[in-house]
């Protein structure tokens, strides 16, 4: 195992132990998730930014290009700060790697 | 990402994009542990199973329905005695043969013969070394299993492991899914404890809250994501929302009216041999008032289907409608184990007696059948 999978991972696990998580954060993360599930969006990293306090999350995925409801609900999220696209796929390209800056989610 | 490590052997597994209509059976609950979790109550003071002739006449029959998987519960299936001639004849049948294991009991010539016919291994993983053996009852227990799956891995095509989720089990999820890798399994299943068996015994002291249920969902979102490449892994669970946008998951209504023109399979993706040689539909534990037949029965189980239909279907779809309302209804249910909830909704119905009309050369003949009333929805 990669050592940075590890530390994703405690990172993570540190970041759900934290006593002031609240439902209703956790509940918003679930249901982005589950609305992901079924928009075709595939998670495939996820940052931190910023010391002492986080104050960016950093999300990166891949999106099938035919799917473009995942991006317009984005558009109105008040925390997104960039999108970066970049069309992708050999030999066609049949997808976006899309990386997804947030601000004020904590 | 670990991307270059993709799964070379996985056309080992069920195809991609077959179908799985899958015949869950529990041939005896003997078992050569006490496991505090265990839903079906499964113990070595069981005696017997269920009786093979009937067995391999029924499952031939739901071949020819459009099954073609075997998943092989129990109890330990490798204290089932007949369990050699079950799966090798399930096998000539060409279904898929999956059994369910602790993985303790398989050094000996029987079980390595048995293996020929197995493809696909579930094997029992409860945590850590001491918590392993603990919930599992015996000292040892993880290191008899770590034994078990060196064996299996040389001798079974694919496995994979199958943890039952405590409420503060996401702490220990990516262990469990690296533990997996390292032992080179294609599975890795979580599912959330069921307050059914002596797993109930659990309810007065531990609780499955929202806090908790969200973790588990994020937590094996992430490690879902993170090792795609690596294994395949499954959480019963479910998100409201994915429920909401996919009306047909909790029944494929429109089928019932073409049935004729179908397999029985395409209605019931899942049917359970319990064992008591019932066939019921949904999950193990489901009311009897639900149950379509029993291999002892002097019937083509077409018949058992067609009088399921007649005079159940109804109840059942008023079931799946009921459960799938109050789910949405319900704004502080967010996630949860389809399964279980339907299954303990079933038990709303209760014993009462009912005529069924049978059918074929005897049709005009009407016989009592114990069966269940739904008491608490009508009151």
């Amino acid at each position: 195992m990669e050592n940075k999978n590890v530390d994703v991972q405690q990172e993570l696990l540190k970041h759900l132990s934290k006593a002031n998580l609240s439902k209703e954060k956790l509940s918003s993360i679930s249901k982005a998730i589950a609305s992901e599930n079924t928009k075709g969006f595939r998670i495939i990293d996820w940052r931190w930014l910023g010391t002492p306090v986080q104050e960016r999350f950093v999300l990166e995925g891949e999106l099938e290009l035919r799917n473009t409801s995942f991006l317009q609900n984005l558009y109105g999220e008040d925390t997104v700060k960039e999108i970066k696209l970049l069309r992708k796929g050999i030999p066609v390209h049949d997808f976006f790697n899309v990386v997804i800056e947030f601000e004020n989610i904590i | 990402m670990t991307s270059n490590s993709c799964l070379k052997d996985q056309q080992t597994l069920p195809k991609k994009g077959r179908v799985s209509r899958v015949i869950q059976i529990h041939a005896s609950l003997k078992c050569n542990l006490t496991c505090s979790h265990c839903y079906s109550t499964s113990s070595p003071q069981h005696k017997g199973g269920l009786e093979i002739t009937k067995l391999k006449h029924v499952i031939e029959q739901l071949s020819t329905e459009g099954y073609n998987v075997i998943s092989l519960s129990g109890g330990e299936p490798f204290l089932y005695d007949s369990i050699a001639e079950l799966l090798e004849y399930s096998k000539s049948l060409r279904y898929f043969n999956s059994v369910t294991t602790n993985a303790m009991l398989l050094k000996s010539n029987r079980a390595r013969q048995i293996m020929k016919n197995i493809d696909l291994m579930a094997i029992s993983l409860d945590g850590k070394p001491d918590q392993h053996d603990a919930i599992r009852s015996h000292q040892g227990a993880f290191n008899k299993m770590i034994e078990g799956v060196q064996i299996v891995r040389d001798n079974v095509p694919n496995f994979g492991f199958i943890h039952t989720l405590f409420p503060n089990g996401w702490q220990i999820m990516p262990w469990l899914t690296e533990f997996a890798l390292e032992q080179k399994a294609k599975l890795m299943q979580f599912h959330p404890l069921e307050m059914a068996g002596r797993g109930a015994n659990y309810q007065s002291k531990i609780c499955f809250d929202s806090i908790n249920a969200h973790k588990i969902y994020i937590i094996f979102y992430y490690l879902k994501q993170y090792y795609a490449n690596d294994i395949l892994m499954q959480l019963d669970l479910l998100h409201r929302d994915n429920l909401r946008d996919n009306t047909d998951f909790f029944f494929p209504e429109k089928d019932i009216d073409c049935l004729d023109n179908r397999k029985m399979s395409s209605l019931f993706k899942e049917l359970i041999i319990d064992e008591a040689g019932d066939i019921i539909p949904i999950s193990h534990g489901c009311s009897k008032y639900f149950k379509i037949g029993n291999i002892n029965d002097d019937k083509p189980v077409v018949e058992m289907i067609e009088n399921f239909l007649q005079y159940k279907m109804t109840k059942l779809m008023e079931l799946y409608n009921s459960t799938y309302q109050e789910i949405l209804a319900d704004e502080n249910l967010e996630l949860f184990n389809w399964s279980e909830i339907i299954i303990r909704k079933s038990q709303h119905y209760g014993i009462h007696t009912d005529r069924m009309a049978s059918h074929g050369s005897s049709a005009k003949k009407e016989k009592i059948e114990e069966s269940y009333l739904n008491v608490d929805m009508y009151l």
